[in-house]
């Protein structure tokens, strides 16, 4: 395997930063793979409220001498604030999961393109459901899983709120290209191997499909994975997995995502953020 | 998508609004004194400034840089207005923003990497310059007005501009050179004083601008009449912008797409042409003012020029009282502001050619009023300068060894056009010997000049009758090679040495 690789945990400080840590370090565990902590400062640029309009002698080299200083406070202070958050959560891997390496990475600027710094390396990206900047609002769902989950072409997992050593799984399963490809990359990782697994269908009762459900789940098996198929009816598609996941406390959900192109989602909404938005369960996003 | 037009629009909103209407207030009176040196009604430049503030403020590459009318613009259209009128002014600012777009396209913007540190400074305090003497007009003796009256209004505007942020509190939440108009033309009306007012200078906007078809004669003439002008519009425009982004970039710590703001820029310009504008560019002063009140996104673009708008249409009947001294003192301001003071600090501590690249590039755009000239030069000056740092970067070194009657010559270094001569000289091609050995394998060739120089130098030994064997022209001659692809070729070897 790949030393180079790591599973990469995006962590702001906010409540989910822990479990984030648990379910990296749980996955890297698995994979046998180094945990990479990513915290991103992101401080925006100082303004300032002088509305004289005036520009006088050397206003212009003046000007971007304070606009520097106030710059490098603001930054200082975030920096130490990383510098201690990402120690914390080192520590915290450290006590639960003493085999795990973890590596510490601190940038500035935005989440996406700090993560895309690290392309060649991620192997799957952690992140909270929502983080910092949802603290106290009903939205379920931060607003980076979406950027993030479209930009990435590596699995993307969303953590619950409290971390539970998963023990069984569930493949979101409706027969299309996005569907199988996830399964086979689901095949050919160690991760789930191991746990109780369920591939669930809902409606699609046609020929095609059950053929293509039996196929996804022998692929599975034959994998050496424990395995069922499930072909489940209910009026909504969301709401049906949601159901099943609830009667048979499946913990982790397994999703091929995004298979729809932006302006298709705008006519037709996409599943994948429906379901995101309507469970607190961790979640595992296959690109 | 949304994210972006959260952080482009809306990240920073009570900043950007107040910053734009910082802005716009200031852009008054500088596209009026704009539209006056180009010698067209103030509305023209007002309507331009509008255009090209709201448009850039959605195609621009770089949020937060303020375009308007400019002086370095206006000073290029002022043979065209005298000679030809408005109307072509309008259709050449079209042109020009059609010329800007291709250079957009053809991502001449990177070209920018060329323009020196010295050069940059002597674009923005020539452009200082230009400003100020813009002024000088207004401070001559002209009918219907009193020289000492016109002199004192434009020092107390000055004293209002510099010492009114100085007052605790209120300093800070007024521009001052607002206070400063408004106080000049009320004491200006208080006390009946002789000089002239925007009135007298044409006509102000009483509308919305309108879209308008230039009413020319759409040929060949007209044609060659406004490329010339357009050519020179766009390229001065562009160098502006592109310097201005370069000082906005550094203030707020963010990057600009360059291609994308020459097409912007270009954008803007084509639809102020229509609108009855003329074409304008980013402004370093109004960038500086907008980044200083707290402006960071495009929000505070649109905004400057919106308000700029309203003020205009609504208050054009209180804009013709102001004095022109009132909006000489902001100009004043304009000019002392844009220009480098620390660059004569500099002057001393700096090396002597990038000294001469900034005042050259200064003096050329004073003599002319183009600042793409002066950017030409120093551009030029700047090259040359490398050049010649370059080429003593190129050494030989010669032994002779008396029992072979064979002399070893190593080249070291760069080779090119103008290290070639010293090369040649550095052979002794009269001196009686038998065999020369020349090992380049150490230096570099970069051009076609330096491949002829050793051909030259083989040549001429061979007429001497002294053999000669060239030593490493592979390696040599990989850098200039490259560029000709000859380096592929199997014979480049005898090509090159079979003399």
């Amino acid at each position: 395997m790949n030393t180079e690789q790591h599973i990469l945990a995006c962590i702001d400080g906010s409540a989910v930063t822990q479990p984030v840590c648990d379910y990296a370090a749980w996955y890297a565990s698995k994979l046998n793979l180094p945990v990479g902590l990513l915290h991103v400062s992101d401080v925006p640029a100082s303004s300032r409220r002088d509305l004289s309009g005036a520009i006088g002698v050397n206003s212009r080299q003046l000007l971007l001498e304070e606009l520097t200083q106030l710059d490098e406070q603001r930054a200082k202070i975030a920096n130490s604030y990383s510098d201690a958050l990402v120690n914390d959560a080192k520590s915290h891997i450290q006590s639960r999961f003493d085999s795990v390496d973890v590596k510490i990475y601190q940038r500035h600027g935005k989440l996406l393109p700090a993560i895309e710094h690290f392309n060649s390396k991620n192997r799957v990206i952690v992140m909270g459901r929502r983080g910092e900047d949802h603290k106290d609002s009903r939205i379920n769902i931060g607003s980076q899983i979406e950027t993030v989950a479209r930009a990435s072409s590596v699995p993307v997992m969303i953590c619950s709120e409290t971390f539970k050593e998963p023990t069984s799984y569930m493949v979101a399963f409706d027969g299309s290209k996005t569907a199988i490809k996830a399964v086979d990359i689901i095949s050919k990782s160690p991760l789930l191997k191991g746990l109780q697994g369920h591939i669930v269908m809902i409606g699609n009762d046609d020929e095609t499909s059950k053929k293509s459900l039996a196929a996804a789940t022998e692929q599975l098996k034959t994998a050496g994975f424990t395995i069922e198929a499930h072909q489940l009816s209910a009026s909504n598609a969301v709401d049906g997995l949601l159901a099943f996941q609830q009667q048979n406390a499946v913990d982790i959900i397994v999703i091929g995502a995004y298979g729809h192109s932006k302006l298709q989602q705008l006519f037709v909404g996409s599943t994948t953020t429906k379901i995101i938005a309507k469970t607190l369960s961790p979640i595992i996003l296959v690109r | 998508m949304l994210t972006t037009i959260k952080e482009h629009w809306l990240s920073n909103v009570r900043g950007d609004v107040l910053a734009g209407m910082v802005v716009a207030l200031a852009l008054i009176p500088e596209a009026i004194a704009f539209s006056i040196i180009a010698g067209v009604d103030p509305q023209v430049g007002l309507y331009a400034s509008f255009c090209i503030a709201v448009v850039i403020a959605f195609v621009g590459g770089r949020p937060a840089m303020i375009s308007a009318a400019t002086g370095a613009m206006a000073l290029l259209m002022v043979t065209l207005v005298r000679e030809h009128g408005l109307q072509y002014l309008l259709a050449a600012s079209v042109l020009t923003g059609v010329i800007q777009i291709i250079f957009g396209f053809l991502k001449l913007g990177n070209l920018m990497k060329y323009v020196s540190q010295s050069v940059i400074l002597g674009f923005i305090n020539a452009l200082a310059i230009l400003i100020f003497m813009s002024q000088i007009p207004e401070l001559m003796p002209q009918d219907g007005s009193n020289l000492v009256h016109v002199y004192g209004l434009v020092a107390l505007g000055l004293i209002i501009i510099y010492g009114y942020p100085y007052i605790p509190k209120i300093g800070k939440m007024i521009p001052s050179p607002l206070v400063s108009i408004v106080l000049v033309t009320a004491i200006a009306i208080f006390l009946g004083a002789e000089a002239r007012t925007i009135n007298d200078m044409g006509q102000l906007p009483d509308t919305l601008p309108i879209f308008l078809l230039p009413d020319i004669p759409l040929n060949l003439d007209t044609l060659l009449i406004i490329l010339p002008y357009a050519i020179s519009l766009a390229i001065v425009g562009l160098l502006e912008s592109m310097m201005t982004m370069t000082i906005v970039d550094d203030l707020t710590d963010t990057k600009g797409d360059r291609t994308q703001e020459c097409k912007g820029q270009g954008i803007a310009n084509v639809v102020s042409g229509f609108f009855g504008g003329m074409a304008g560019c980013a402004m370093i002063g109004q960038s500086i003012i907008n980044v200083k009140s707290g402006g960071f996104t495009r929000l505070s673009s649109l905004v400057a020029g919106v308000f700029l708008l309203l003020l205009v249409v609504f208050l054009s009947d209180w804009l013709k009282i102001i004095p022109m001294a009132a909006l000489v003192a902001v100009m004043v301001m304009v000019a002392i502001g844009t220009f480098n003071w620390g660059s004569f600090k500099e002057l001393k501590t700096k090396p002597l050619q990038s000294n001469i690249v900034m005042i050259t590039t200064v003096a050329v755009v004073v003599a002319t009023h183009n600042l793409a000239y002066g950017v030409l030069i120093g551009v030029l000056l700047s090259a040359l300068f490398f050049a010649s740092k370059i080429e003593r970067y190129m050494s030989v070194h010669t032994q002779l060894d008396e029992a072979e009657r064979t002399r070893y010559y190593q080249v070291d270094g760069q080779v090119f056009f103008s290290s070639a001569e010293r090369l040649i000289e550095s052979f002794d091609v009269k001196e009686s010997i038998t065999k020369v050995v020349i090992d380049v394998s150490k230096a570099h060739f970069w051009d076609v000049t330096a491949v002829a120089a050793i051909d030259r130098v083989i040549i001429k030994f061979r007429r001497e009758g002294t053999e000669v064997e060239l030593i490493g022209l592979n390696e040599a001659s990989q850098a200039m090679i490259e560029k000709f692809g000859v380096h592929d070729k199997p014979d480049a070897d005898q090509s090159l040495g079979a003399h």
